[in-house]
């Protein structure tokens, strides 16, 4: 397994990798960060890249910084950057939590942040977490920079609001209130396989009542999605095991699946509802 | 792989039907479409980029028209070949004029896809393959729109 020939380019600054991108973007130019998704689709030829512009050795993407209420980190920052951050671990852990469940250790060693969510797997778990928490995404093109609300940014399968001359540079995520109840759940044949389905939960409650529910599921539609009307039963309720389920339910019926070899589309419905009501229990014992 | 769906057109079944017969509008409408030649009656060849994102492969493609009933039902036939594997397949539509102006397509395909697309593309094949539809859908739909304005 080889892949298609290409030129490889070296960019040393974002200036330099924005107007590469900009002169190569419509001859099959394309941005190279860790490389764990797009390599192994060079080397089996399905992606054929003319132009690969390696942003690998741009260290000024290289960052995880405190910015008042935001967690800002640089688009090559590694995963297991992320997973060994005492400052992500103290400010946002369910991003720590979730960096576990992609692939395996020499995976995360390789893979960033930026390349996860620009790539837009279904399934992937960056782009879930950052549904779930409300992330930005900052954008360069050769025009300048804006930011993006994680929500418009996903589109679908494999693609998103970036133009084909845009760099991501930044993702920044909320940093979570202490006393906020949280979870992840992923359900995949072997820990570090595609997930087949997966789910998180953020609560925040008042003596037993629900304040506010953001729920967000990946893997059972062509991107992943906040299950608002799941949310919407929480909000201002005492959170019973009975409205737990009815919230599973919901976040069931917005989905929107298809079936493969690995699972048909009701059983990814089914396991939406069972990770939902998963995700919410161990998200209320978490609540402070 | 089997897939179905429906699309419905602000239009009425004559106009919907002589537009998704017209192969200037299907030239038009084939998402990643480069070359469309007529090489004989009801029978294209067509050159199509398809895929998503940076995962695109170019088919050539033989389209056949038949089993038509005008206006309300016709079948296509496809044989393609590239370089990331082959689609072979079958689709019926049927069109139904749901009330005066309003016509909903509905149709559903069984196909064969082989080669590396159906192996390591797997996952997201079917996905990718309907919602390619779609955007051929909405393109004829975009047609239409232009050809009544005009008239």
């Amino acid at each position: 397994m080889k892949p298609a020939q290409f030129e490889y380019l070296a960019p040393a600054t974002v200036d330099e990798a924005v107007a590469l991108l900009n002169q190569y973007a419509e001859d099959d130019g394309k941005i190279l960060a860790g490389g764990q998704s797009l390599v192994p689709l060079m080397n089996f030829r399905l992606a054929r890249p003319k132009w690969l512009i390696d942003i690998n050795g741009i260290e000024a993407l290289d960052y995880i910084r405190e910015d008042g209420d935001w967690l800002a980190i640089g688009a090559i920052t590694r995963e297991r950057d992320i997973e060994r951050s005492a400052l992500i671990a103290d400010k946002c852990p369910l991003l720590q939590e979730v960096t576990r469940w992609i692939g395996h250790v020499t995976i995360r060693n390789r893979g960033t942040v930026g390349g996860c969510i620009a790539h837009n797997d279904p399934t992937a778990e960056y782009p879930l977490a950052a549904m779930l928490l409300g992330a930005e995404i900052t954008a360069r093109g050769p025009s300048g920079a804006r930011t993006i609300p994680i929500d418009e940014f996903l589109v679908t399968y494999l693609t998103t609001a970036l133009e084909p001359n845009e760099l991501l540079t930044e993702v920044r995520f909320p940093v979570m209130e202490s006393t906020t109840g949280w979870a992840f759940q992923e359900f995949a044949r072997r820990h570090g396989d595609f997930a087949i389905v997966e789910a998180g939960a953020l609560l925040q409650m008042d003596n037993g009542t629900v304040r506010e529910a953001r729920i967000a599921i990946g893997g059972a539609g062509p991107v992943a999605f906040r299950a608002t009307e799941a949310e919407a039963v929480l909000r201002g309720e005492k959170l019973t095991d009975e409205l737990i389920a009815e919230a599973g339910e919901k976040a069931g019926g917005m989905t929107e699946p298809e079936s493969d070899v690995h699972a048909s589309a009701e059983y990814r419905t089914h396991l939406a509802k069972v990770l939902t009501r998963r995700a919410l229990k161990e998200a209320q014992a978490r609540v402070r | 792989m089997k897939l179905d769906g429906t699309y419905t057109f602000d239009a009425p079944r004559e106009v919907v039907w002589h537009t998704l017969q017209d192969p200037q509008a299907l030239r038009n409408s084939i998402p990643g479409v480069e070359e469309f030649n007529e090489i004989g009656p009801d029978e294209y060849q067509a050159r199509m980029k398809i895929g998503v994102a940076s995962i695109k492969g170019t088919y050539l493609a033989k389209i056949r028209v038949f089993d038509k009933q005008p206006p309300t039902h016709y079948k296509l036939g496809i044989d393609a070949n590239g370089t990331p594997g082959f689609v072979r397949g079958e689709g019926a539509f049927d069109l139904i004029e749901e009330q005066p102006g309003k016509t909903t397509v509905k149709w559903e395909a069984d196909a064969q896809v082989g080669g590396l697309v159906a192996g390591v593309g797997q996952r997201m094949l079917s996905g990718v393959a309907k919602m390619t539809v779609g955007q051929l859908w909405k393109a004829m739909a975009g047609q239409i729109k232009e050809k009544q304005a005009a008239s």
